[in-house]
Order: structure tokens, then C-alpha cells, then sequence
């Protein structure tokens, strides 16, 4: 080593918003031993929940949500061409989380289920991932993000160097907190399918995987999928599994395997 | 050394006032399963308990380790890490004794690792031996590990309301020394001894259709053989397996840096051949992306390499893998059917 360790000119972010419950956002504001220094390595140009200024002038944007509308993509188009880093923020943006929940639903049934007679001046689309729409660069994951990832995340990009994300399952940190396999609590769980990084947050407390950090590097889906037959599942239920956070992905043409396929 | 003889109820009282001044590690029941914790008194310790589901390996080299702090002010600095305490691992099984022998050979003798002898030096290992078998999964009498003669500071041998005790070193003497009550064992425990031994030696039956000597021929033949595609199809690459195997010591080492962005941290964390990203370069090609390459290797790596490079045990026997393994494999299973006897699913 023989330059020091540099901050670069402060990068401009900009964080935008599509469908979404604004939790990952307020993850960051809860950064609250971290923000003073946080604001010394980059500049927030935009941030709805934080700020009244806006700006189209930013390197880095994140966005939180699923692309619900004909609007969001145009406006995700937009923004990959401001940006320089393209970053989503949890599981709305990346698998497709909660908002993909309504694609196993008939569209017009879900219009008049939220909007009553007024759903024709609220047309949606099939809910789908930022990156069903733009090229992304990174996806910081979770349902909602973890604020140490958040930084971890963001301390690497400004250095330059490849962003800790852990490339395997679940499993691997639910073994390491000694937890009971949610398997022998006689339960399914998505963890060894599923992205680490949640320190395998819901089954050590009791629950289990859900899968809302989306697929690892490596999934056996096929393997996971004789598993779960075994344990009862029928195709319809293993779907239902996938779809709470994996549904986007789940309902194209393969499923999750095609996903993976290399 | 001198063996000697220790009431059960002396020894309670002693660890029980022994937790108040030094760390004391011993296993406790968590639902069906157990795990090594500190305890604050003797009778926190599970009775009749399963290998835990981390080894004890875990005080040693910890799941995640900072080794050294740095930071960029005037100049570069770089503060070595190495935090060790007085530790007592109460309860140690053979198997654990002889995986722990395995660890000591590569990160003290073989490798210099100073944070891992700064607490190996610090760990009093106090084994208790195994009468009858934990379940189907476990294999040690197979693997010669049933047994330990050495590898511990002080081994108990439960014969009812005593304990029979051989002392391994000199800080094992002073422990139980130590204790209130302790006496040198005499020619009637010795029988008593040896009853429990024999009771032992009928309650244990080999369960792999090989010795562990022939574990290294088995497996340089099967190189070829169609069962790694069919464990491969199978296997999750979760990681469990290596996680809770008490002879699996590999780790990655990372930087993180913090917000100053001036100062940071090198840890180490545990890795698995299991993973994809383990046998990764940094041009992005894999040495053993497809996933029955990976199981082929643990299994070398379990049954064979170790083996082959230093004489110890690569398996211990102690059946965690399979234990934890939600698709089922079994080493059991996998060694059996190599060598061609396959088991009944």
C-alpha cells in the first residue's frame, strides 16, 4: 500500500421511490450514528423521505421499489442514463418482494380491489424488478435492507473495490448462530436456496427463510423442489412459497430453475 | 501420570465455582439439539448429549475473527488482534479430541497461527468418554476415534457416581488437583474401569465396510465412480456439512473499511468447499464450479488428502454432516457404497 486510503469528491445520489412500503429508505435515515459521516462522502441530491431539494444531476442512484406502471419504466430509463451506478435498495427493487404478489392475480380484480370504481384512472402493469427494466449494477437486498450492508455496500463502491455481497445460502450463517434446521422444527424453508447476508435473521428468531434476499449464486432449485415435494408441497404451494418474494421470477416460462440455468 | 477417582457431586461444586472466575464452555441442550456455551453452574451441562452442532473447534477459530486493525492517519498503522481468555471446554468427546489434535497440528505446529495458539494455549480440554453410541449417524469406532489417548488435559470416564480420571499434561494434574475430594484411583476403580470399557467395546460395532487405513485406496479408485453425480444432483450446497465438521478449518480473509475511510479491519471468516465462490480466482473461472466436483472433494479431503498429508484423522466420525444434512447424505452411506455394498435407502 502506498497511497492512502482517499475519499474522492463527494459523489451526488439521488434515491428514488417506485412501489414500495419507503422501509428501505427509512433504513437508512435509522443510520443514525452513521449520517454526519456518511454526508461526508457523498452528497444527497435527492431523497424524498429526507429532503424538499430535488436534483437530475447525480453519479450514483438508488432505487427502492417494483416497477408497477408504464411510467416507472420510462422514468427508470431515465435514470440509467443520468446515472453512472445504477444501485437498488431490497427486495421490492430486487427479486420483486410484496408488489409481486398482485401477479397471481387477475389485473382488473386488483384495480377494483384497491382503487373500487376508480381503478381506471390507476392502470398497473405486471410487477416486475428494476432489472427486468434497466441494467443494474448491484443489488443491496433484504426485506427491509440491513443499514450495515447499506454501508458496507457503499464504503466499497467509493473505494473501488468489489462489494462484499455473499455469493451462498442462508444456510451457511443459520448453521453458524446453531440454530434448530427449521427442517427439523418440521417446517419448509427457502434458506438454502436463498442469499446470505440477513445473518439468517428470521430463522433465529423462530421463523424461518422466506426468500426475500432472492436467489443465491448457486441454487439447487431442483433439488429444493424434490425436497419440498417430499415434504408435502404440491406444485401450487411451492409456488406460493417462491411467489411472497421470488414470484416475478417464479412465473416465468421455467421458473426458478430457468433462472439459473447457465 | 497418576489416574485418579473424583465423586460427581465434588466435581459439581467445583465447576460450579470455577464458572465464576474463568470461562467454562460445556455443552447445553437448545430444543433437540445441543451446542458448547458458557455456563454459569454445572447443572446448565446437557446429560446424555449428541456431538454439539458447532465442534468446540468454534473457541478456537472462531466463525469470524478480527485479526488486525489499520489505519491511515500520519502513517500507516497495523495493530495485530488476538484476544484469548482462560477457557475451560468441559465435555469434549473422543472424536472432538482427536479433530482438536488435527487443529493443533496445522495451526500450531504447521502454520504458526498466533491467534489460534493464544487461546489453544489458554483451553484446559477436559473429555468425557463415550459408553455407548450417539445414533445411527455416528461412526468413530470405525474411524479409530472411539478411543483418545491423548489430546486432552484431563479424561473422565462416567462410572455412575464417580468419575474415573486420566490426567493428559500438567495443567490437567493441577485441575484436578484442584478439586476437593479427589483421590488416586485404586485397583477396584481400575476394574470398574475396565467393565465399563468392555460394556464400551460390545456397545460400539464398526459401521463402514472399510477401515479408515483403506479410506485412501477407496476413494483414489472411485474417482470415476457415478455416485459424486448422483450426490452432486442432490446436494444444496449449503455449507452445513463443512460448517459443523470439527476437522473442516478453512477460512477467507476480508478487509472492511470504515465510514473515516481512513481506518478499517481484516477478519477472517469460515469457508466451505461447498460454496461455488471457494474455489474462485480472481478472473472469475471456478476450479470446481459444477457441485458434484465440490462433494467429491469433501469427501478426499474428509477420507483421503488429511490422511495422506499428516497421519490424522481427516473424519472423525462424529456424524454432524449427516446429522444436518437436509437432503441425507450420509458419509455412512457414501463410503459403504463405494465400496460396493450399497446401503438401503
Amino acid at each position: 500500500m502506498t497511497e492512502p486510503i482517499r475519499s474522492p469528491e463527494r459523489p451526488r445520489v439521488a434515491l428514488f421511490e417506485l412501489a414500495s412500503c419507503a422501509g428501505c429508505q427509512l433504513q437508512i435515515l435509522n443510520c443514525e450514528d452513521e449520517l454526519v459521516d456518511l454526508l461526508q462522502l457523498v452528497e444527497f441530491v435527492y431523497f424524498k423521505e429526507a429532503m424538499t431539494e430535488t436534483s437530475d444531476h447525480y453519479d450514483l442512484a438508488l432505487i427502492e421499489g417494483s416497477v408497477t406502471r408504464e411510467s416507472d419504466e420510462e422514468k427508470l430509463r431515465h435514470i440509467r442514463e443520468k446515472a453512472a451506478l445504477v444501485v437498488t435498495l431490497g427486495s421490492c427493487a430486487y427479486p420483486v418482494g410484496v408488489p409481486g404478489l398482485k401477479n397471481a392475480h387477475d389485473p382488473d380484480e386488483v384495480g377494483s380491489l384497491v382503487y373500487g370504481e376508480d381503478a381506471g384512472f390507476f392502470p398497473t402493469i405486471e410487477a416486475k424488478p428494476v432489472d427486468a427494466v434497466i441494467p443494474v449494477d448491484l443489488h443491496i437486498l433484504g426485506c427491509p435492507i440491513h443499514k450495515d450492508d447499506f454501508m458496507r455496500v457503499l464504503t466499497a463502491l467509493l473505494i473501488g473495490k468489489h462489494p462484499p455481497v455473499p455469493t451462498h445460502a442462508v444456510c451457511v450463517e443459520c448453521r453458524l448462530k446453531e440454530n434448530v434446521c427449521a427442517f427439523d422444527r418440521g417446517l419448509v424453508c427457502l434458506g438454502p436456496i436463498t442469499r446470505a447476508g440477513c445473518g439468517a435473521l428470521c430463522p433465529s428468531y423462530g421463523s424461518r427463510c422466506f426468500g426475500c434476499r432472492g436467489l443465491c449464486d448457486d441454487p439447487n432449485v431442483a433439488s429444493m423442489e424434490v425436497l419440498l415435494e417430499e415434504k408435502g408441497k404440491t406444485a401450487e404451494e411451492i409456488m406460493a412459497e417462491y411467489g411472497l418474494y421470488n414470484g416475478y421470477y417464479a412465473r416465468r416460462d421455467g421458473g426458478l430453475k430457468a433462472k439459473v440455468a447457465r | 501420570m497418576i489416574d485418579r477417582v473424583v465423586a460427581k457431586a465434588d466435581l459439581i461444586r467445583s465447576i460450579d465455582s470455577l464458572a465464576d472466575k474463568r470461562t467454562v464452555a460445556a455443552p447445553v441442550a437448545n430444543g433437540p439439539q445441543f451446542s458448547f456455551r458458557t455456563i454459569t453452574a454445572a447443572e446448565e451441562i446437557a446429560e446424555g448429549y449428541l456431538p454439539t452442532a458447532l465442534p468446540p473447534n468454534k473457541y478456537l477459530l472462531p466463525p469470524r475473527e478480527t485479526l488486525l486493525r489499520f489505519a491511515w492517519h500520519e502513517e500507516l498503522t497495523v495493530d495485530p488482534v488476538i484476544e484469548a481468555t482462560d477457557t475451560i471446554a468441559f465435555g469434549v468427546r473422543p472424536c472432538d479430541l482427536h479433530a482438536l489434535e488435527l487443529l493443533d497440528r496445522i495451526f500450531v505446529d504447521d502454520k504458526h497461527d498466533g491467534h489460534y495458539r493464544a487461546r489453544r494455549e489458554r483451553m484446559l480440554l477436559v473429555g468425557v468418554e463415550c459408553l455407548e453410541p450417539c445414533d445411527d449417524h455416528c461412526f468413530c469406532e470405525s474411524m479409530g476415534t472411539l478411543r483418545a489417548e491423548s489430546g486432552f488435559d484431563v479424561l473422565l470416564t462416567d462410572l455412575e457416581d464417580t468419575y474415573y480420571v486420566r490426567v493428559g499434561s500438567p495443567e490437567g494434574k493441577e485441575f484436578i488437583l484442584g478439586i476437593d475430594g479427589v483421590r488416586e484411583a485404586a485397583y477396584e476403580d481400575r476394574t470398574l474401569l475396565r467393565k465399563a470399557h468392555e460394556r464400551r467395546d460390545a456397545a460400539f460395532t464398526p459401521r463402514l465396510d472399510v477401515t479408515f487405513e483403506q479410506l485412501p485406496g477407496l476413494l483414489a479408485e472411485s474417482s470415476d465412480s457415478l455416485l459424486w453425480d448422483v450426490l452432486g444432483e442432490k446436494c444444496l450446497s449449503c455449507g452445513a456439512c463443512t460448517n459443523v465438521c470439527p476437522t473442516c478449518y478453512c477460512f477467507d480473509v476480508r478487509d472492511d473499511v470504515n465510514l473515516d475511510m481512513k481506518s478499517g479491519e481484516r477478519f477472517r471468516t469460515w469457508d466451505s468447499c461447498q460454496l461455488e465462490e471457494f474455489a474462485m480466482v480472481g478472473t472469475g473461472e471456478s476450479f470446481r464450479q459444477p457441485r458434484e466436483m465440490r462433494v467429491k472433494h469433501r469427501f478426499n479431503r474428509k477420507g483421503r488428502y488429511i490422511f495422506e498429508r499428516y497421519g490424522l484423522h481427516g473424519c472423525v466420525g462424529c456424524g454432524r454432516c449427516a446429522r444436518s444434512c437436509i437432503v441425507d447424505i450420509d458419509p455412512i452411506e457414501v463410503f459403504n457404497q463405494l465400496k460396493g455394498q450399497p446401503v438401503e435407502r
